[in-house]
């Protein structure tokens, strides 16, 4: 409301960007402190709601790899009812910002059907890893076992596999092998079985390139994983892992 | 001020299931959506039940149903996935649970065609043979081993069912300016 006659009383509301013709009462001009004013301009100004979010700005440090999926099935022609483990191995660099390592999922059984080539274990898996050097890009290494009828577990086949460096939704088959144990009669013979046998404490070393040198492998079998990659920060630290190039 | 926060949109349907050892007894797929504290679901429900469906020649059982999911997402961790039940309608009437499986949606931005792979529990020749006769195989009874407590898992012996189908279009916001992957 603006004063039209000097000496009219009304309801006046403060404000800071009043016309210039606009013209105070001699008794009214002592409510306005001129500090104050000069206060509440800053406080309008710099209040917090007006601030603007930018989550570009935000400092950054780590890349962030977020590896999800499940692993789905095996298909073993002559194996039966495994049961899975999968390890998570990465290079000293890395580090685990959410999930589990390693975990064991059921003994599994083929089903009847189309069922009856597949043993599903449908073991669902999320880790996420942080670090700031691909160096040491984690792989997993799913290794199966059985109980034998004296309750021991016994490994009967390994595999091994690089999380992909790309993000998105990867289908990933593992060729799984099995050690031997041969002594000359069964080479002799010529029997190889599937599932060689063989406790090993560390299945994890899979992973690595030691010592393979002295070692005799049969192949056999398959797993399938389903692996979803998300990255965080990866462009930031200079690494493109998509085709789109922008 | 959310503006910033990324979010998804999981749009699809439960087309449907496969391979089941059922021979002519209806199905039905209960799908439960299962996902961490730091994602925000944008719905009354997250849980979908589907009608009962009888197999055609080639033994395909049809859902065709359809759900969208809107997502606020403030972590990648715990990524929503689907926890699926297949139940089973046999010719007398009676409900059973016969599979389970659980499924992560896709994290990126396209049209997907995923499949789910069953399991259900088995213990031993007793209750096999009873399901044979009688038609009732093993159940969980606490659901927690599917994937809330997978440590159990490991005490557990399965056998394997059927696949479920399900057909997922995904749509991101937002992504990008986080610097997360998968909007390309």
């Amino acid at each position: 409301m603006r004063a039209t006659k000097a000496n009219e009383t009304y309801q006046r509301n403060t404000y800071l960007s009043d016309p210039p013709d606009y013209k105070l009462d001699d008794d009214e001009e002592e409510e306005f402190d001129l500090d104050e004013r000069l206060k509440e301009e800053n406080q309008y100004k710099y209040h917090e709601n007006l601030s603007h979010y930018d989550p570009k700005g935000q400092p950054y440090s780590y890349f962030y790899i977020t590896v999800m999926g499940q692993i789905d099935f095996g298909e073993f022609q002559y194996l039966d009812g495994l049961q899975l483990h999968y390890h998570f191995v990465k290079g000293e660099d890395w580090n685990i910002a959410n999930g589990t390592l390693f975990q064991t999922g059921q003994f599994a059984f083929k089903g009847q059907g189309r069922g009856l080539s597949r043993m599903i274990w449908n073991l669902p898996f999320e880790i996420t890893f942080r670090t700031m050097t691909p160096f040491g890009w984690p792989q997993l290494v799913v290794y199966c076992t059985t109980k034998e009828s004296d309750g021991s577990d016994t490994v009967k086949a390994f595999g091994s596999i690089h999380v992909p460096i790309s993000p998105g939704i990867h289908k990933k088959i593992i060729r799984m092998f099995s050690p031997i144990t041969t002594n000359s009669f069964t080479e002799f013979i010529g029997w190889f079985r599937e599932g060689g046998g063989v406790q090993i404490d560390q299945p994890e070393l899979i992973a690595f390139a030691e010592g393979r040198e002295v070692s005799r492998v049969k192949a056999g079998g398959k797993v399938t994983v389903n692996m979803q990659v998300t990255q965080r920060n990866m462009e930031r630290h200079g690494y493109i892992t998509t085709n789109n190039k922008k | 001020m959310a503006d910033y926060k990324p979010e998804i949109y999981f749009i699809g349907q439960i087309v449907g299931g496969s391979d089941f050892p059922t021979d002519l007894d209806g199905l039905f797929v209960e799908a439960s959506l299962k996902y961490g504290e730091n994602w925000k679901l944008i719905e009354k429900t997250s849980t979908i039940q589907t009608h009962t469906s009888y197999p055609d020649d080639e033994g395909f059982f049809v859902f065709a149903h359809p759900f969208d999911f809107y997502f606020i997402c403030e972590s990648v961790q715990g990524w929503p996935k689907l926890n699926i039940k297949v139940w089973r309608l046999d010719q007398y009437g009676k409900l059973d649970n016969i599979a389970y499986g659980i499924i992560n949606l896709p994290n990126e931005t396209g049209s997907f065609d995923l499949e789910c792979p069953t399991w259900r529990p088995m213990s031993g020749w007793r209750e096999e043979s009873y399901n044979y006769y009688l038609g009732g195989p093993p159940k969980l009874v606490n659901s927690d081993p599917i994937v809330r407590d997978l440590n159990k898992r490991r005490f557990l012996t399965s056998m394997s069912s059927g696949s479920i189908h399900i057909h997922c279009e995904v749509l991101m916001k937002g992504y990008r300016d986080s610097f997360i992957s998968g909007d390309q």
